[in-house]
């Protein structure tokens, strides 16, 4: 036979689950997003959340038609900046020693780089190694 | 009776659709291991289907519970697609590493897996998320930034089946486990993190394996026959999600062992056919494991944490420096939430002791919550990365799976002293 009390207990576990329907509602309550239906179908929708300079990147490493980047010692110092640039353009792929190169657009060009292609927040710069 | 695949029953209903999914979800993810292509995700769902039709039962969705769990997956998971992937770990490991997969039609080497100038993505890292991710792109055929999060929403289905079922015999305590897990994890979920389905699978694991091991060494503590089957694929899913399961399992196997040699100096043994079925049983859950521990080798692919001289030199100044371990310690075990949480163990142990019901499922549950709490601690002073930046950004994440485990704890404890059921 079961030892007595158990709604004792169950009063124990009704207060504690009182509690928690404020975190449950927190974690939940986020508005669903229905305006982003569409967004759902459309291939790279939703890049809008990635920083202007990684979308002008791509688009300056598309018009150079090229498939690998390095990035400038500026860009690499700021972690967001290159960690956005190297997933968000995907797949086309960071590499040390590609002999193109994504800079600030105030960044002096080095010696050995030519301007490639100049946007608003970066520039393209040819380095051939 | 241990047993890995109940019988059908009303009362195994929503276990076995649970199995059914999570095995679906783990025959894909291995063979996508071992094979790399993501042709053979149609395998995986081909699977998926069968394994459906075959273990679940119709009967599951005329219960009142399969519309809750309907209700409760369509809510997360459209809380999560509809909203585009923007957490930084979410952006710079997990759905990158989907994209990797995703562009290079499988899990290949040539991906650029051990690239060094994405080391901070940590490739090493398992791949369950990052495949699902990819082949949802990939059955759609292009990828963006709010569809490749339908992937990973289905790790959801499982583990909603198996706390349903613990709901069944109408315990308060079971709501109180599913509120206290959802609540805890699904906005880590939503943004695309894959921390809280770590936490989400080793806490369950407890719940499961703890209550099978429980009834094994002869305690009534009201096992399902599904139990053994259930959790040890919480722990094969939690393996593949995320590299808490490596601190996680020790901890939990010390915690098994100790339960098991209190209960054999009280006489309980567990015969030959259950140690073999259980080490048969680990090994089949963590297959994927290894087989990703293999792939890393051959890739060339190193965690952050190396535990060599350097690291426990590292440690040892940390200890002695009167500065950082006071702060790991503050940080994970003076926590508000954490002293919340043992402040509740301690009274669902006392409600438990009252009630005389059996401890061992519940205190193995709370020792490795324990153990893992130790064990992160552990790793923040071996870390090679500065402490307090690594616990502003990482703590809240880590934590989750002591949370997990401890809920899992406190639920049964809980869920055997409640009346007039329990």
């Amino acid at each position: 036979m079961k030892p007595r009390g158990g709604w004792a207990v169950t009063a124990v576990v009704s207060v504690l689950l009182a509690f928690s329907l404020r975190p449950l509602g927190k974690a939940f309550g986020k508005p669903i997003g229905w305006k982003n239906v569409s967004a759902v179908f459309t291939p790279r929708a939703g890049e809008e959340v990635l920083p202007p300079a990684v979308r002008e990147s791509r688009h300056l490493l598309q018009q150079a038609g090229a498939t690998e980047f390095a990035l400038s010692s500026e860009i690499l110092a700021d972690t967001l900046m290159s960690q956005r640039l190297t997933e968000g353009l995907y797949p086309l792929r960071l590499q040390v020693q590609a002999p193109v190169h994504l800079a600030g657009t105030k960044e002096p060009i080095p010696k050995t780089c030519s301007l490639k292609l100049r946007g608003t927040d970066v520039q393209l710069l040819a380095c051939p190694q | 009776m241990f047993s890995f695949w109940p019988a059908p029953n009303s009362d195994e209903d929503f276990p076995r659709w649970g199995l059914a999914f999570a095995g679906a979800l783990l025959v894909d993810y291995t063979l996508i291991l071992i094979f790399g292509s993501l042709y053979l995700s149609y395998v995986g769902v081909g699977l998926l289907g069968l394994a459906a039709v075959a273990g679940g039962s119709r009967r599951a969705v005329f219960q009142w519970r399969f519309g809750v769990l309907f209700l409760l997956f369509t809510l997360a998971t459209l809380q999560m697609v509809l909203d585009p992937i923007s957490g930084w770990d979410a952006r710079s490991i997990w759905f990158f590493h989907a994209k990797m997969i995703f562009y290079s039609g499988g899990l290949f080497e040539n991906a650029g897996w051990a690239n060094p100038a994405w080391a901070w993505a940590h490739a090493v890292y398992p791949k369950l998320g990052p495949v699902l991710a990819a082949q949802t792109a990939w059955l759609a055929g292009f990828w963006n930034e709010y569809l490749p999060k339908l992937g990973p929403a289905l790790l959801g289905l499982p583990a909603l089946f198996w706390l349903l079922a613990e709901t069944r015999n109408r315990t308060v305590s079971a709501w109180l486990l599913l509120f206290w897990l959802l609540a805890k994890v699904h906005p880590l979920n939503r943004d695309g993190y894959m921390d809280g389905w770590v936490a989400l699978y080793l806490g369950l694991s407890l719940v499961f394996l703890g209550r099978s091991l429980g009834a094994r060494l002869g305690e009534s503590v009201g096992a399902r026959p599904s139990d053994a089957a259930v959790g040890l694929a919480c722990l094969a899913l939690a393996s593949g999600i995320k590299s808490e399961f490596s601190v996680f399992f020790p901890a939990a196997l010390f915690s098994g062992a100790v339960y098991g040699a209190l209960r054999y100096r009280a006489g309980a043994r567990l015969d030959r056919r259950t140690w073999r079925r259980a080490v048969a049983g680990l090994g089949i859950a963590l297959f994927p494991f290894f087989i990703w521990s293999i792939r890393q080798k051959q890739w060339g692919l190193q965690g952050w944490l190396k535990l060599d001289g350097a690291a426990v030199q590292r440690a040892l100044a940390r200890l002695g420096d009167g500065q950082t371990f006071p702060r790991v310690f503050r940080s994970l075990w003076l926590n508000s939430e954490v002293l919340t949480v043992l402040a509740v163990s301690a009274l669902a142990l006392a409600l438990a002791r009252a009630r005389r019901v059996p401890l061992g499922p519940g205190l193995f549950a709370l020792a490795t919550a324990l153990l893992y709490l130790a064990g992160i601690s552990l790793i923040y002073l071996l870390s090679p990365f500065e402490v307090s930046w690594q616990l502003n950004t990482s703590a809240n994440r880590t934590l989750l799976t002591f949370f997990g485990s401890a809920y899992a704890g406190i639920y049964l404890l809980l869920s055997r002293g409640e009346g007039p059921k329990g």
